[in-house]
């Protein structure tokens, strides 16, 4: 009754098609000798190969060496059929072996969300749907909210389905292979599934359908498009819709976890070492096989190349399902589903790099304020009143754009005021007893840090102030008060701020030849009260001062700042989020405390030691702590992690980094890649290093024994 | 011109034809081809049917049809209408048409080519069918015995006869046997031809008997369908009763690339990029072709009954002349109903009327036309309820017997609940298609506890009776879906579920086993029956306004003889009767002899009520 499958049919001759994952020719290559697959389990992905290797020395060399696995080994195998090596492709979606960093965030606020809120829906009490809660990629579902509107550029697609099929009567033979590939409308991206459900040996090619629409939901376009477009509902959304963009509301029945998938992925051979990039626009992709280097070309070395998970790209994204809402079902029929892919860049760098998109570079800086801007956490037991608001001091060379970045806080902080150290005194600042000329009776004015009540005072030239009056603020900086004892008013006024404070070095500019303290010339109780020190000097780098130039140039040509690698959120969106950051309480967790323990006592003996530096005091425990709650907000969480520690460390060094003259001296280097710099070292040319030498030498060179030890997880899964 | 063969043949050329044609994908156009073939004198019954040949029998690609009923509703797939296919050979390419079909076949030397953009893409609605639950064992040899398709195929029509129709899943197998009731002459062949069925299948399918296909009732037999619906703007609805006419598609191939997915292979690497595609929803969503064929809808026939007797798309002119000459098969089966209940003349009579009632009409939410009856005094001793359901079955075209006994309570699934692993709508008892009869035996139910299932399912129950709707379980919410089931309670006293209606029984004679009351009808009479009950309940009713005026009368002078007599639920209730009785005697409009007639049955009644209460 049916045609015999083409496969069946036995090949004329010895020669034998494979699956090849980097040929061109449909990923399918013919050989002499055999197919070869190869896959290494433990990085899941990386190291995957398929290939011919023709009849030779060559072949029964590999072969050989593949019979005998080792447990250590990759799973690899020869074989002599037509298609035995396996499927053809691979998935670009990766175990998260790299951890993402959990700072995504959708910046959809919940008051927008709350407006088209259906009332009266309930919880879902599904698993899965808590899942999303604790990852938080979409601050929609972690602010628990059912009715998602999705702002979506569609990019539906469908995904076309290789299938093994009989073959037609006419031609019993030779069938055909197409690759398979997205359909993409006029949509940006492709997001394309389904690949592994791969090729039958011998298969026809055939299309098939998808069971649903994959959207993805590109955040940028949220603001633009939330507020005009009307929310259809998920069985409106039809073929005709491909690649346009949709609003949809539905309530998320499922969702994965927030996993990295590839953008980048960076390959090194095995025989030069040479390391190869492949950009991946799409979620499937091929991964490359054979060096394309030079000298792999020339040798003929054949080297093979490998999945490097460290040195890819990656970006988060994640999968949900979402059911239409039972309104918008006719009657008698079942709801519909659909399956939204919502990717994000890293979203914690794109809102720094928001901030005063005008000025260039200093990342770092901008994340720091953008700390100060969303604040840590309040913290009031028994009266003792300990302060969220973090204070920054920002000390540079003129010209390194202090002013403008306090500018831009001042116009950005819902809630700001913004003087100059010469322009204002200590009362000013404070409080002022008046009289009042109409009634004769004394009162009291407010001063800028009281005005500044709950947001941020932006002080420029810092330096340029009176000692006098610069004490005055001591008092804001810690008690977040401001005491008043004068004719006869004795108050204390509440001055819940944040100072951000702009200085430059004592000798105008920064001294190489000074030590840091000298350079600063401010008091060491002032100092302390700032959360983050931070020191921009103006060194000439060629290369940066080019780019610096360039970009410089084409503001003032544009009137804008230059495209960047994200497109900057808008300022109102930036307070929207901000302002729902704020809403957050995170708290830390038990188990982190000996973590930060740890980590401040080291801090400390490193003080010790580097007396150059600035002062360790306990403060710089509290600024840790607030820092990383700020971070734990910035994430819509309700618990601070310890990659925020880990973040708010990494703030705090290179904070102090900038202070340490660093001509010369390589900057703080990743302690990760150090204690791989010295079990490399150790290792030398011997393949193997004993764990607890590595141990011991890491702790010697003073890292703390949780970064050695998580450094060698790594080193030895790779 | 195709000729006839070739569009029940290979209806994918006629599509590809149109295709060519029109350069577009055209289903008006592909649906009206088929439609009119189809009106031609006995066309469709040469159409093969899934419902009686074993889908291993049919050729793939071939046109098939499907009586089933809908069961779920998955989402909308998109495919590739049209798609660009290059010639390697000479690099020219040209359009094909990628409709009806699961996968493309592209013949040698041709690359479909996927990024064209001359490639269209639409959506498809795909239904997931079974054959229509409850169906009668002589509704479905009826089908099957039109159809001249599989006469012609020389396969045993009689696919399903040799199956049981399970009083109850509870109910002792070996009672049946000693009872006879399969005294089915062809039972030993078709058990041949089953035999021969499951050892066909067996090649591909590992145990056709344990995947669970989702039907409604656990003894429910035939194969499901997928069926993919290409009409834009359809109005389809869940538990429809359909007739598909379609491509088949049940290509083995369409298998290996599904086990495929579900073997451990080694090259899979990482998390597959649709994680939410869960095993279990891809074992719903794409399961075995031989043991859920596809079928690609051409056209279709909505059922608005399955009685095999009644003409598709009866109006009421045709059928009251039809009823006429049948008028005298009401008496017989009303002797027939009071042989089986005890020689009870006036509950047969409720019984009758409670067989050809059905909802008619939404009036806002109330159902109007539902007749729930409640027939107490049931002898639990005897077999009572089971016999009424042997003769039941033997007269309607769908019904259940559901044995409200403890663990069925308990156990069963009632009200259909969305799995949201498997994306799919897990169906329960109570997901039946239109007039479907259930028979619900409460003397079954022994003293103990009802747990949470228990009580949830007699409200489902409760629901169904007094509103004909029911919750569908969405987990995050309740949609409300409306029924029209025709449901009798048997029970000792009053029953615990609620009724339109309440009869006592009074035992007048022996109980007359329903075999031996059925071996005294001929054939032609019980066919005669079946047409009758089936006429009846899709035949048109009207009140006169001189009738209309006698009722209202009526209803004012009883009330002032007597205020609490006549409430108007009463009225209500006896408006309906009469209806019944009409609509039962052939008629279609009420007389004021009938209206006598059912005033005095709901004397009777109500005194036998009475004098039951006060003893």
């Amino acid at each position: 009754m049916f045609h015999s499958l083409p496969f069946k049919t036995e090949p004329e001759s010895n020669i034998i098609r494979c699956f090849c994952s980097n040929c061109t020719n449909n990923n399918e290559c013919t050989t002499d000798g055999s197919c070869f697959v190869q896959r290494n389990d433990k990085d899941k992905g990386a190291g995957f190969v398929q290939t011919c290797i023709d009849k030779g020395p060559h072949r029964d060399s590999i072969c050989n060496s593949v019979a005998g696995i080792s447990p250590n080994a990759p799973d690899a195998r020869c074989c002599e059929k037509d298609f035995c090596n396996g499927k053809r492709q691979v998935t670009t979606t990766m175990p998260p072996t790299v951890e993402p960093k959990e700072n995504t965030v959708e910046p959809t606020n919940e008051g927008e969300s709350d407006l088209k809120n259906v009332p009266g829906t309930t919880k879902p009490a599904q698993g899965e749907g808590k899942k999303g809660l604790a990852s938080g990629i979409l601050a929609l579902i972690a602010v628990g909210i059912l009715i998602v509107i999705c702002v979506v550029v569609s990019l539906g697609y469908c995904v076309v389905k290789k299938i093994k099929a009989i073959s037609k009567s006419c031609n019993p033979e030779n069938p055909k292979y197409v690759n398979k590939s997205n359909i993409s409308g006029n949509g940006k991206v492709v997001t394309i599934g389904d690949s592994n459900k791969g090729f039958e040996e011998g298969s026809e090619v055939k299309i098939a359908h998808r069971e649903q629409v994959e959207l993805l939901v590109e955040l940028d376009d949220i603001s633009e498009h939330l507020s005009n477009q009307r929310a259809s509902a998920v069985r409106e959304v039809k073929a005709i819709n491909i690649g346009k963009l949709v609003v949809v509301r539905g309530i998320v029945t499922r969702c994965t976890e927030v996993k990295p998938v590839v953008e980048v992925a960076t390959y090194t051979c095995d025989q030069c070492g040479a390391e190869s990039y492949q950009p991946i626009s799409s979620q499937t992709f091929m991964p490359l096989l054979l060096c394309p280097s030079e000298e792999c070309k020339v040798n003929k070395a054949g080297g093979r190349l490998y999945l490097q998970t460290r040195g890819s790209k990656f970006v988060k994204f994640q999968e949900l399902k979402i059911q239409e809402h039972s309104d918008q079902v006719p009657v008698g029929n079942i709801p519909r589903s659909m399956t939204v892919i919502a990717k994000e860049a890293d979203f914690y760098d794109k809102l720094a790099t928001s901030l005063a998109p005008e000025i260039y570079g200093h990342e770092d800086i901008k994340k720091a304020l953008l700390l100060l801007l969303v604040g840590g956490v309040d913290c009031t037991p028994q009266g003792m009143k300990i302060r969220g608001n973090i204070n920054i001091l920002l000390m540079g060379d003129p010209g390194v754009a202090k002013s403008q970045m306090l500018a831009y806080i001042d116009r950005l902080a819902p809630r700001s005021q913004y003087t100059t150290g010469r322009g204002s005194s200590g009362v000013g600042l404070t409080a002022a007893v008046m009289k009042d000329p109409l009634t004769g009776e004394m009162i009291l004015e407010g001063g800028a840090l009281v005005l500044a009540d709950q947001g941020v005072c932006c002080i420029d030239e810092f330096d340029k102030m009176m000692d006098g009056d610069r004490t005055s603020i001591h008092e804001v900086m810690e008690q977040q008060t401001v005491s008043i004892a004068k004719a006869g008013i004795m108050t204390t006024l509440n001055a819940r701020v944040s100072i951000l404070a702009a200085a430059n070095p004592a000798y105008g500019r920064y001294n190489p030849k000074k030590s840091a303290e000298q350079n600063i010339q401010l008091p060491a109780a002032l100092l302390s009260r700032f959360d983050i020190l931070w020191l921009i000097q103006d060194k000439p780098d060629k290369d940066n001062d080019l780019r610096l130039a360039e970009h410089i140039t084409y503001v003032h040509q544009h009137c804008s700042h230059p495209p960047t690698q994200h497109t900057a959120l808008d300022m109102s969106l930036m307070r929207r989020y901000i302002a729902a950051c704020k809403e957050k309480q995170p708290v830390i967790p038990e188990t982190l405390t000996d973590y930060i323990v740890s980590v401040y006592v080291e801090m400390r003996k490193e003080a010790r030691t580097n007396r150059d530096t600035t002062f360790t005091s306990a403060r710089t425990l509290l600024a840790l702590l607030r820092l990383a709650t700020a971070l734990a907000r910035l994430r819509l969480a309700d618990v601070v992690e310890k990659e925020d520690v880990n973040e708010a460390m990494r703030l705090m060094e290179m904070s102090k980094a900038s202070l340490v003259d660093n001509e010369g001296a390589t900057r703080t280097i990743n302690p990760v890649d150090a204690i791989y710099g010295i079990i490399k070292e150790m290792a030398g040319d011997a393949n193997s290093v004993k764990f607890q030498e590595a141990h011991q030498r890491c702790t010697t060179k003073g890292f703390t024994p949780d970064q050695s030890q998580k450094k060698k997880q790594q080193i030895c899964n790779c | 011109m195709p000729c006839i063969e070739d569009w029940l043949t290979n209806p994918l050329s006629v599509a590809e034809g149109i295709f060519y044609e029109t350069g577009k994908p055209d289903h008006e156009r592909v649906r009206e081809f088929f439609s009119s073939r189809l009106q031609e004198n006995e066309a469709l019954q040469r159409v093969p049917s899934l419902n009686d040949i074993p889908c291993h029998l049919l050729k793939s690609k071939s046109l098939v049809r499907f009586r089933c009923m809908i069961q779920d509703m998955f989402d909308p797939e998109f495919f590739l209408a049209v798609f660009e296919a290059m010639n390697k050979a000479d690099n020219t390419s040209h359009l094909r048409c990628g409709m009806y079909q699961d996968m493309i076949g592209s013949p040698d030397n041709f690359e479909v080519m996927l990024e064209s953009a001359k490639n269209v893409t639409k959506e498809r609605q795909t239904f997931y069918c079974v054959p229509i639950p409850g169906e009668t064992d002589w509704a479905k040899k009826k089908f099957a015995g039109k159809n001249v398709a599989s006469k012609g195929h020389g396969i045993a029509v009689e696919q399903s006869s040799g199956m049981k129709r399970g009083h109850d899943d509870e109910m002792d197998q070996d009672e049946n046997d000693q009872l006879g009731v399969v005294s089915d002459p062809s039972h030993a062949e078709t058990k041949r031809a089953r035999a021969g069925e499951t050892a066909g299948s067996s090649t591909d399918l590992p145990s056709p008997q344990t995947a669970d296909l989702n039907f409604p009732l656990p003894n429910d037999k035939g194969p499901a369908c997928l069926i993919h619906v290409y009409e834009q703007e359809s109005s389809f609805k869940v538990n429809d009763m359909v007739e598909f006419i379609g491509i088949l598609s049940a290509d083995p191939s369409l298998a290996a690339l599904l086990d495929h997915g579900k073997e451990d292979s080694p090259e899979l690497v990482g998390p597959c990029p649709d994680d939410l595609i869960t095993p279990e929803e891809k074992a719903v969503h794409h399961p075995p072709p031989s043991l859920v064929p596809r079928l690609h809808c051409l056209t279709y026939r909505s059922l608005t009954h399955s009685n095999p007797y009644v003409p598709h798309g009866i109006k009421g002119e045709s059928s009251s002349q039809l009823m006429g000459q049948l008028a005298g098969v009401r008496g017989e089966i009303l002797s027939l109903l009071t042989q089986i209940a005890y020689g009870d003349s006036l509950t047969a009579e409720y019984i009758l009327l409670h067989l050809v009632s059905s909802v008619y009409n939404w009036s806002g939410i109330m159902p109007v036309g539902k007749f729930a009856l409640n027939i107490s005094g049931c002898p639990t001793s005897q077999s009572f309820p089971q016999e009424l359901y042997k003769f039941v079955e033997q007269v309607v075209p769908k019904c259940h017997f559901l044995s409200m006994t403890l663990k069925n309570m308990n156990s069963l699934t009632f009200v259909p609940q969305k799995d949201y692993t498997a994306n799919r709508l897990k169906s329960g008892i109570l997901q039946l298609s239109e007039s479907t009869n259930l028979m619900v035996d409460e003397t079954a139910l022994e003293a103990g506890q009802l747990d949470g299932n228990g009580v949830k399912n007699v409200t489902a129950l409760g629901s169904v009776i007094s509103w004909q709707k029911l919750e569908y379980d969405f987990n995050f919410y309740k949609a409300e879906f409306t029924t029209n089931l025709l449901v009798l309670v048997l029970s000792e006293g009053k029953s615990l579920l609620p009724s339109d209606c309440h009869v006592v029984l009074r035992p007048q004679g022996q109980l007359q086993p329903a075999q031996m009351a059925l071996e005294s009808v001929n054939p032609d009479t019980l066919e005669q029956m079946q047409t009758f009950l089936g006429l009846a309940r899709v035949a048109e009713y009207s009140l006169s306004a001189e009738m209309q005026e006698v009722l209202q009368n009526d209803f004012v002078n009883s009330r002032q003889q007597n205020h609490s007599s006549m409430s108007v639920e009463d009225f209500h209730l006896l408006l309906l009767l009469s209806r019944l009785m009409a609509l039962s005697c052939g008629q279609t409009s009420l007389t004021p002899e009938m209206w006598n007639r059912v005033k005095q049955m709901e004397a009777e009644r109500r005194a036998r009520l009475v004098s039951n209460s006060s003893n």
